[in-house]
């Protein structure tokens, strides 16, 4: 059961990160490959501040929001000069940075050494150790993302949004400051997915940089990009999908010499095969 | 169309869950020893990894008729990172009910499982963790690992490095945690001495592979010598064709790493003069029989990796205590503690307190013509 567990606490973890992805690419149109930075932030704030501060989780949550929103607003703002690919490009290459400052800075991060021993959180004498009751506490915040999401998606910002990927142009004829949209949505986009990684760290007890790399932003963009972009439902479709399918994977009986290659070559077939007959997502609504 | 993607992937799902938690409600099977191999298959350790397997099944060979029940293996790839190495090692321990864990492959991607296999009581032996950069081992009573301790490894370095003289070392290193733990235990051992000063440190993150710019800084600060450590062995290869190719003609020193087949494959004579400590059995006929054993089931190209040895050990150390009737969590820990087994390279293995091998002497060796030959 303890395994089931884990793996549902990996599809709350992952639901976060992607939703939060979802509001910058598939509402707003801007193809961003940074989110595992963001995550990153996150997750080291509660890291550090839980081991040698002893700061409540609870705490670290919020002061890690405080930070990763206060980065995306000046890396927004400096993102905000580029457009289409050259969006894509500069955001790659703040992940890149963000990930080197992790690596190098080692009197804050340990470098590639990581911080070990995180605490699980604990609130007024509740103690959220046991993997079912993370579980409760990963859900709840994976339903409050998605229905802040919903919420922000429906209503009139959302709008506007929605108004900015389909053509920037128009929207700013109409007066909009599409600036203040653009660099909002990418504030509350990074602002959750430190939540993810707060969740991520507690739960692990252990980050160092390796798991904040380049490939986990290609693997947050890839799962909406299967789920579907714009679509809360479809992202959260493609988190249990690209979930479970590596995990699902390990029980085909393949001859053990060559299961590991074996599981990585169905895995990477799927989903080629899901793009060949769904390029626009499982439930997308929009196609980058 | 929608609904009918939301009927299918329901069903699929449901039908992945009904099967785990079928597997997960199947009784344990109590006639035979389950042992879960948890190391990289893919990724930067793949190549550890599957030397690894190999040397497991190679031990297992070995043991299958002295333990008294069946011994099964069950491997599982943890992908060299936290989230792979926890989900291997739940699924090993709460679906195969596994008894003992071999591994995982290094020292980065371990501390995830750790904590897991602490709580639910689980043995891990791990063939090429270095204990010496785990925070906190104390936590962990029931991890060891047989990968060697540094402290033989570089005095050995430190005695050929003075017996040849050399005045002036640069180090490089990638930032891998072990990496950065030896080139540091060694920098410091070397500022002890005395007798040699460190020049340069280079330091570059794994998987670099261009290393122009580098080569011309050591070269600037005229070194005698270089001691170089990466952990992607593929690296390795580039480095010593480079500094070729840049007219660096300085003694080089390294790790047992050095001693991989792969590397002399892919790049033949790059390694020759390549110096390196390396554990006492390598001229050890226990060691060589593993060899032929290895190429006998594998065929003759079959790679071994780097700590191919290391999992031998481990394995064997493991299936001694199964061996001898320990069979829960507790009974395999404890009896790890005491055991004291031959194995490849020595008469004794053993552990220490901190759980790591212990008493192991180190030679020095070279590569002369794609061989690995030992410096009398």
């Amino acid at each position: 059961m303890d395994y089931l567990i884990h793996i549902a606490i990996l599809i709350g973890i992952y639901s976060i990160l992607a939703l939060s992805l979802n509001l910058i690419v598939g509402y707003t149109g801007l193809l961003s490959i940074t989110q595992a930075a963001f995550y990153g932030i996150g997750a080291y704030a509660t890291a550090i501040l839980l081991t040698s501060f002893g700061m409540n989780f609870f705490l670290s949550i919020i002061v890690g929001m405080i930070i990763t929103g206060v980065v995306s607003l000046a890396i927004g703002y400096v993102l905000s000069k580029f457009d289409g690919d050259y969006f894509a490009l500069g955001s790659f290459g703040f992940n890149i940075i963000v990930y080197s400052i992790f690596l190098n800075w080692q009197s804050l991060t340990r470098g590639p050494l990581g911080i070990p021993g995180i605490s699980k959180p604990s609130l007024f004498g509740l103690d959220f150790g046991e993997n079912i009751i993370f579980l409760i506490l990963v859900i709840i915040f994976a339903l409050a993302v998605y229905f802040t999401s919903r919420f922000i998606t429906n209503s009139s910002f959302g709008r506007v949004l929605k108004a900015i990927r389909e053509d920037e142009k128009a929207i700013e004829v109409f007066g909009y400051n599409t600036l203040f949209f653009k660099l909002t949505i990418f504030a509350i986009g990074a602002m959750i997915a430190s939540i993810a990684g707060a969740l991520f760290a507690s739960y692990i007890t252990y980050v160092d940089p390796t798991s904040f790399a380049l490939s986990e932003s290609i693997f947050i963009l890839a799962i909406i990009i299967l789920g579907g972009l714009a679509n809360n439902k479809g992202v959260v479709l493609g988190v249990v999908c690209l979930v479970i399918l590596p995990e699902a994977l390990r029980f085909v009986g393949f001859p053990s010499d060559i299961a590991a290659q074996m599981r990585q070559v169905t895995y990477g077939l799927i989903l080629i095969l899901l793009m060949l007959y769904r390029p626009q997502g499982l439930l997308g609504e929009y196609k980058l | 169309m929608k609904k009918i993607i939301y009927i299918i992937i329901v069903i699929v799902v449901l039908i992945g869950l009904i099967f785990i938690i079928t597997k997960n409600k199947t009784p344990k099977d109590t006639s035979i020893i389950k042992i879960g191999v948890a190391v990289d298959l893919s990724g930067y350790a793949a190549n550890w990894g599957e030397g690894e397997v190999k040397a497991v099944q190679l031990a297992l060979d070995q043991y299958k008729d002295k333990i008294s029940q069946p011994v099964e293996l069950i491997i599982e790839n943890t992908k060299g990172n936290d989230v792979g190495t926890v989900s291997a090692v739940k699924k090993l321990i709460e679906i195969d009910h596994v008894q003992a864990i071999i591994g995982p492959t290094w020292g980065d991607s371990y501390q995830g499982g750790m904590p897991i296999a602490e709580q639910k009581g689980i043995a891990m032996i791990s063939p090429s963790a270095a204990i010496e950069t785990l925070k906190n081992k104390e936590k962990f009573t029931y991890f060891f690992s047989t990968w060697w301790p540094q402290t033989s490894e570089i005095n050995t370095l430190i005695d050929h490095m003075n017996l040849s003289d050399i005045k002036r070392l640069a180090i490089v290193n990638d930032q891998d945690p072990f990496d950065i733990e030896i080139t540091d235990s060694l920098k410091k051992n070397i500022e002890a001495n005395g007798k040699i000063s460190v020049v340069s440190r280079e330091m570059f993150p794994v998987g670099v592979k261009d290393f122009r710019t580098i080569i011309a800084k050591i070269k600037s600060n005229r070194p005698e010598a270089v001691f170089i450590q990466v952990t992607d062995t593929s690296t390795m290869g580039p480095f010593m064709k480079q500094l070729k190719e840049q007219n660096v003609n300085i003694k080089v020193y390294t790790t047992p790493d050095a001693e991989n087949t792969d590397n002399i494959t892919k790049f033949p004579n790059a390694f020759d003069g390549i110096l390196y400590a390396f554990p006492s059995y390598g001229q050890d006929s226990s060691y060589n029989a593993l060899v032929d054993r290895l190429k006998s089931k594998y065929g003759a190209g079959a790679s071994q990796g780097p700590s191919f040895v290391n999992a031998y050990n481990a394995a064997t150390m493991l299936f001694e205590v199964l061996k001898g009737g320990a069979r829960t969590g507790t009974e395999i820990r404890d009896a790890l503690n005491r055991v004291n087994v031959p194995g490849v390279g020595s008469k004794d293995l053993s552990f220490s307190p901190q759980g790591q091998l212990q008493d192991v002497t180190f030679i020095m060796k070279t590569i002369t013509n794609n061989q690995f030959v030992e410096i009398k």
